[in-house]
């Protein structure tokens, strides 16, 4: 069994272990999650207006249920969008 | 020493129509102050963000004006302003945040975030005429003043006067 897993991790060509990203919060203290501030959430939010797994964009848990919370107060003022064609903005 | 009231700090944004008149606007300002005066609630800050697009059309209305209010209160009053927003029919959409809590009020730094915008005025209103959907759709089509719009009117009209007359003179060269 261990041989047989051992092989096909062997197949795959990896360069290198995958890169970590650092949660863009935790880096900058500085830096706030206001659902009043769009403009610096709106990187976490795909062109659709849905938000960024954090697999993808490397905020850390508690940074990405600051982020959430922001982006759904921001949608409910409508400073940013539930849903968007991509096309409209 | 008198038990001092325990405030909690709260801030609300609050969306309006833009079609609804300075009036209206400076209407539903004093009722709000009006009210947390009446419930001893401090009024710490008022912003004006002005008229912005939203983000996707609620209703009929494409564009809201901005209204953003900081105060120190307790819950029972942010249910009763809450509900002033929501029975109010120009208000778009409100959000009241919890943002301080176990305040004060005796002790709290006023002047620190004071700050007061005025409202648009009457005149400030007309200058900036919300739009409607379809003007900014089109804004060459944008209706224009009236004294520009006037002059257009009779140069238009000169120039087809003088089109008919070359007409004229055409035909009778012919003729």
């Amino acid at each position: 069994m261990r041989g047989d897993r051992d092989k096909g991790h062997d197949k795959k060509k990896r360069r290198g272990p995958p890169r970590r990203k650092v949660c863009p919060f935790c880096a900058d203290k500085n830096a706030r999650i206001d659902y009043k501030n769009p403009a610096a959430i709106k990187r976490l939010v795909t062109e659709r207006g849905k938000i960024v797994p954090r697999r993808i964009s490397g905020v850390c848990a508690k940074h990405q249920r600051e982020v959430a919370l922001a982006v759904k107060r921001a949608r409910h003022i409508a400073l940013m969008p539930y849903a968007s064609t991509g096309a409209a903005a | 020493m008198s038990a001092a009231r325990v405030f909690q700090k709260y801030e609300t944004v609050v969306v309006t129509r833009t079609d609804a008149g300075a009036e209206a606007q400076r209407k539903l300002y004093e009722k709000l102050t009006e009210q947390m005066e009446k419930a001893g609630a401090k009024h710490v800050r008022f912003e004006l963000w002005g008229k912005r697009r939203l983000a996707f059309p609620i209703g009929k209305s494409l564009k809201g004006l901005y209204l953003y209010y900081v105060y120190l209160a307790d819950g029972d009053f942010v249910k009763d302003l809450n509900r002033t927003l929501k029975l109010s029919t120009i208000v778009l959409r409100y959000l009241t945040v919890r943002i301080g809590e176990d305040i004060n009020p005796e002790t709290f730094d006023y002047e620190k975030e004071k700050q007061f915008d005025a409202l648009p005025t009457e005149a400030e209103e007309a200058e900036h005429r919300p739009m409607t959907g379809w003007e900014s759709e089109y804004p060459a089509t944008r209706a224009r003043p009236e004294a520009e719009s006037d002059e257009d009117e009779d140069e238009d009209d000169e120039r087809a006067a003088r089109r008919e007359q070359a007409e004229r003179g055409d035909k009778d060269e012919e003729g």
